[in-house]
C-alpha cells in the first residue's frame, strides 16, 4: 500500500532533480535568456520578470495540453502562441497594479515571453508527450527552477552593480557595468559554468555513494 | 554614389553597432540553438528577415484599428502572432511548391526563425516607435540581417569555442554567452 506514495515521491523527485538541476532552462540549457540578460538587473525587475513568465508559461502550456494532436505541428505552434499573447493580457493587468514600476521597467522583454521555448519547444518535445497530471508537475517544476535561477542572478547583478542589496550597501567596489547587456551575458556565462560544476560535483558524490 | 555609399555605411554600422543579439539579447537562445545546425545557420538569418519584413507588413495594416481603444490595444500582441502565423504558413506552402527535399530539410526547424524574440521584437518596437511602414520594413530588415550577421560571428570561432581546451564547465551553452558578451562589450566600447 505504501508503494504508491514512495513511488510518486521518488518520480517527483527525479523530475524536481531534471528541471531545477540539471536542465534548468536559464542556467542549464540557456533557452530563455533575454529577459534575464537585459532586464533582470535587480532584486525587483528580477520579481517582476518571474511573475510574467510563470503565469504566463504555466498557464498557456496547462490550456494547449487540450489542444488534440491530430492537428498539424504548423497550426498547433501558432495555436500555443496565441493563448500565450491572450493569457498575457489579464497579466499584464495584474502587473500594472501589484508591481507599477518594476513591471514598466521589463519594457517589451515582458510581452517577447509569449515566445519564450518552454512554450515553443518544451511542450513539443517533452511535456505533451506525458500523461497530463504528471506534465503538469513536470512543468511547475521547470517554472519554479526558472524562477529560482533568475532570482539568484538578479541579486547577484544588483549586489555586483549597487554593491549592495535592497539599498543595504555592503561591497565597497560596485561594478555598474554589470547592468549592462554585456555585463548580463558575462555574469550569466560564469554563473552557468559554476551552476554545472556544483551540479557535477553533487552528481559525483551520489555516485560514490 | 557617395549618398548611395554612405547609405551603405549607415546600414552597415546600424547592422554591426545596433546589432539585434549584441545589444538587445533578443533571439540569443534562438541563435544558440541553431548554432548547433552550423550548416544552416544563414539561411535562418533570411528566414528571420522574411518573416520579420513580411509580418510587420501584416501587422501594420490592422494597427489602425486595434489601437483605436485600449482594450483592442491589449490584443495587438495576438495580432503579431497571427500575422506571424499566417507568414509562417505561407512560406512553408511556397518551400514545399518550389522544393520538396528543401522543405523536408528545413520543416522541422522554420518555426524557430518564426517564433522568437528578435522577430517579435520588430513588430512590437515599430509600434512603440509609431514607425512609418517603410522606417518598419528597414528595422525588421535590420534585426533579421543582425542576426545572420551575430550567427555568423558565432559560426567563426565554432571550432574553438568547442574545443577540447575550454574547461568541462564552461564546454556549450556558457561559452557561448561568454564570447557574445565579449563581442557585445566591444561594440558597446565602440558605439560610444
Amino acid at each position: 500500500m505504501s508503494e504508491r506514495p514512495q513511488y510518486a515521491s521518488n518520480r517527483l523527485g527525479s523530475a524536481g532533480r531534471e528541471a531545477i538541476l540539471t536542465s534548468n532552462a536559464l542556467l542549464s540549457g540557456g533557452s530563455i535568456i533575454a529577459p534575464a540578460v537585459a532586464a533582470a538587473t535587480n532584486f525587483a525587475q528580477a520579481a517582476a520578470l518571474c511573475i510574467v513568465f510563470s503565469l504566463v508559461t504555466y498557464i498557456t502550456v496547462a490550456i494547449c495540453s487540450f489542444v488534440p494532436r491530430r492537428i498539424v505541428y504548423t497550426v498547433r505552434i501558432i495555436l500555443y502562441t496565441l493563448v500565450a499573447s491572450l493569457v498575457y493580457v489579464p497579466v499584464s493587468i495584474l502587473m500594472e497594479n501589484i508591481m507599477p514600476a518594476s513591471y514598466a521597467a521589463l519594457g517589451i522583454y515582458a510581452p517577447l515571453l509569449i515566445t519564450n521555448s518552454m512554450i515553443t519547444l518544451k511542450t513539443e518535445l517533452k511535456f505533451y508527450r506525458l500523461k497530463r497530471g504528471y506534465m503538469l508537475e513536470l512543468a511547475a517544476l521547470y517554472v519554479l527552477g526558472y524562477d529560482i535561477a533568475l532570482m539568484l542572478f538578479g541579486i547577484v547583478r544588483e549586489i555586483i552593480t549597487n554593491g549592495g542589496l535592497l539599498g543595504v550597501s555592503f561591497i565597497p567596489l560596485p561594478i555598474p557595468t554589470a547592468s549592462t547587456v554585456f555585463g548580463g551575458f558575462i555574469l550569466l556565462a560564469v554563473m552557468s559554468a559554476l551552476f554545472r560544476w556544483i551540479v557535477g560535483l553533487l552528481s559525483k558524490r551520489e555516485q560514490k555513494t | 554614389m557617395s549618398t548611395f555609399l554612405s547609405a551603405v555605411l549607415a546600414s552597415l554600422s546600424a547592422i554591426v553597432l545596433e546589432n539585434v543579439i549584441f545589444t538587445t539579447a533578443f533571439g540569443t537562445s534562438t541563435l544558440i540553438e541553431l548554432s548547433k545546425k552550423r550548416g544552416q545557420i544563414l539561411i535562418f538569418g533570411l528566414f528571420i528577415t522574411e518573416f520579420s519584413i513580411l509580418s510587420s507588413i501584416i501587422s501594420y495594416l490592422f494597427e489602425g484599428i486595434m489601437l483605436k481603444s485600449e482594450i483592442t490595444a491589449r490584443f495587438m500582441p495576438s495580432i503579431y502572432i497571427l500575422s506571424l502565423g499566417t507568414v509562417y504558413i505561407f512560406t512553408l506552402l511556397a518551400i514545399w511548391f518550389l522544393s520538396k527535399s528543401f522543405f523536408k530539410k528545413v520543416k522541422k526547424y522554420v518555426h524557430l526563425s518564426a517564433f522568437n524574440c528578435a522577430v517579435l521584437s520588430a513588430l512590437f518596437l515599430g509600434t512603440i516607435n509609431s514607425s512609418t511602414l517603410g522606417q518598419r520594413i528597414a528595422l525588421a530588415a535590420q534585426i533579421g540581417i543582425g542576426f545572420a550577421f551575430a550567427a555568423y560571428i558565432l559560426s567563426i570561432n565554432y571550432a574553438k569555442l568547442n574545443s577540447d581546451e575550454i574547461p568541462r564547465a564552461f564546454r556549450g551553452f556558457p561559452i557561448y554567452i561568454l564570447y557574445i558578451g565579449i563581442v557585445s562589450m566591444v561594440i558597446f566600447a565602440v558605439s560610444r
